[in-house]
């Protein structure tokens, strides 16, 4: 092994890439789900057609039957926080300025759920458990940050009583 | 060598092939996987392992396809793995689900190949220059069009080939794709060979109408143990043999003229399958089509004409899917007359050897009776050789 000089420049070296960026389909089971996100302001989760799992993200087949999923219909109630993170740092390993709060959200019912942020609400006294609902935004375009953030449906668990 | 499992095949499935599916590509896995399964009257819960092969990731844009298309592919609590040798990756998938039987480990196995290359822009060509040396050729601009048309010119100046004996391979392809329900439209017809050999030149001396297509699409086929098959008492389409085999990936130190590494993986598939006199002994053939010239360049890999006499069966009519004395070729249609979504166009190769020796290839059944078959793909820099031999044993 030869460790790099700390002069970059006094390396050989080519700059490169791979030129090429990408479209992705939604799919057929994301057309349905993100159309609905934007039309109806509705989460869609699809119905197994051999086990009757209900799950999210909705998808054409069931992952554990491997058979078609028939039924589709929206989450009911609000969602809830399964697990979540406070990141500090961004993409780049950046500082950020103030932490940003994701999280699982999951519903009663529903296998699976989103990843998404948290807002509306002091992060700093976000708990697992914490019933959330979406915040939609005004204009959206059938995509999943048609929701702005998920925000707390009810006052955040405080610890040790009060 | 010893291998405690026989390998058998139950099962096979196709999604249509196009430019542009809507499909996800774990959609795409999910049809083909849903198909090869009906196919074989089995379920996912029979399955013991699945197998996963995708060519480079920056067609799909998902690091980890393999991880990515797993759940599509039936993977989910599964033994899964995912194998890849560029564009010989489809019929690799295929000795990849083999030796997962073969070893005794697991009684069944479904393989699954799918390619989504309409999601890379501005085209996919893009992705291939990322494969090449990244001091040497990458800088110069070089993609898949210009190894290939090297390769052809050496092929076509060697053995002094003119130019409308490959626009035949292409017409023949192209006819023959007619017939396959997964063909990618616009590309099967009834082309004269003056369309052929007027279309657009890409790069001398590979034109449009004699290069297959970029293509979306997935392909699945379902592999057991002959304990699972005699439990069941059935009388399957078995894995006489495979092969496979890498030459240097210095690809300007290789003669291109001969494909040395095609040769090594069919020798190796032949010995396996007690196949001493391959001309006699294959009965139909899929060799890989993505040029027409590969065709003929491969069926002389494969010991099935000598170096430089494919080009001139093609007038005898030997490779046509009709002949009753030759060796019908790609009575699929191929890369060149059904599409090419990578990994998915090599399962289809293997797809089709299965249906012709079970009798259920429809209007595409070649006319000569049929006891073995061979399918085979090629890629990376253009030095892998895989190889797979079914034969129907009564
Ligand atoms: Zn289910």
């Amino acid at each position: 092994m030869t460790e790099e000089t700390p002069s970059p420049e006094r390396i050989s070296q080519w700059r490169g890439n791979i030129p090429i960026h990408h479209r992705y389909t939604v799919g057929v089971a994301g057309q349905r789900f993100f159309a609905a996100l934007r039309d109806e302001k509705v989460i869609l989760a699809s119905t197994c057609s051999g086990c009757g799992a209900r799950f999210l993200l909705p998808k054409i087949y069931c992952e554990r039957c491997f058979v078609d999923t028939k039924e589709w219909s929206p989450v009911k109630g609000p969602g809830y926080v399964k697990t979540f993170t406070l990141v500090h740092r961004n993409l780049d390993e950046e500082v950020l300025t103030e932490p940003v709060a994701a999280a699982v959200i999951g519903w009663e019912g529903v296998r699976g759920g989103i990843v998404h942020r948290i807002g509306g609400m002091d992060t700093s006294q976000l708990r697992i458990g914490q019933k959330v609902e979406p915040q939609w935004r005004e204009v959206r375009t059938g995509g999943i940050a048609d929701i702005l953030y998920f925000k707390p449906v009810d006052r955040p668990f405080h610890r040790g009583g009060a | 060598m010893a291998y405690r499992n026989r390998v058998a095949v139950l099962g096979a499935g196709l999604t249509r092939f196009m430019r542009r599916a809507l499909e996800t590509p774990k959609e795409l896995a999910f049809e083909a996987a849903r198909a090869a399964l009906d196919d074989a009257s089995l379920e996912i819960d029979d399955m013991d392992a699945v197998v996963s092969v995708t060519a480079p990731d920056a067609f799909d844009g998902v690091h980890m396809n393999g991880e990515y298309l797993a759940d599509g592919s039936g993977a989910r609590g599964k033994p899964f793995m995912r194998s890849y040798v560029g564009g010989g990756s489809g019929v690799f998938g295929i000795i990849n689900g083999w030796y997962h039987v073969a070893s005794g480990h697991f009684d069944t196995c479904l393989v699954v190949g799918e390619e989504k290359m309409s999601s890379a822009l501005p085209h996919p060509q893009g992705c291939f220059n990322a494969i090449y040396d990244q001091f040497l050729e990458r800088p110069l601009g070089v993609n898949l069009l210009w190894i290939f048309s090297l390769e052809m010119n050496r092929y076509m100046t060697t053995h002094n080939v003119p130019m409308e004996t490959f626009a035949k391979v292409a017409q023949k392809n192209k006819r023959n794709g007619m017939d396959h329900p997964s063909s990618q439209s616009g590309i099967s017809g009834d082309y004269t060979l003056d369309q052929i050999m007027d279309s657009e030149v890409m790069a001398w001396p590979v034109q449009r109408l004699m290069v297959s297509p970029v293509s979306d699409g997935a392909g699945a086929m379902v592999l057991a143990s002959e304990e699972f098959v005699k439990k069941r008492g059935l009388d399957p389409v078995w894995i006489e043999g495979v092969g496979w085999n890498l030459d240097t990936s210095y690809w300007t130190n290789r003669d291109l003229y001969y494909p040395r590494y095609v040769e090594k993986a069919a020798r190796m598939a032949y010995e396996m399958a007690g196949v001493t006199e391959p001309r006699k002994e294959i009965h139909v053939v899929e060799p890989y089509d993505p040029f027409a010239y590969k065709e003929l360049h491969h069926l002389e890999g494969l010991q099935l004409a000598d170096k430089g006499e494919a080009p001139r069966l093609v007038e005898e009519g030997f490779w046509d899917r009709d002949t009753e004395t030759g060796i019908p070729a790609t009575p699929s249609g191929g890369l060149i007359g059904v599409g090419n979504p990578i990994s998915a166009a090599g399962v289809m190769k293997v797809a089709e050897i299965f249906w012709q020796l079970e009798g259920r290839a429809g209007k595409r059944q070649v006319k000569r009776s049929v006891q073995r078959g061979l399918a085979q793909a090629w890629g990376d820099l253009m030095q892998v050789g895989t190889v797979v031999i079914l034969g129907k044993q009564s």
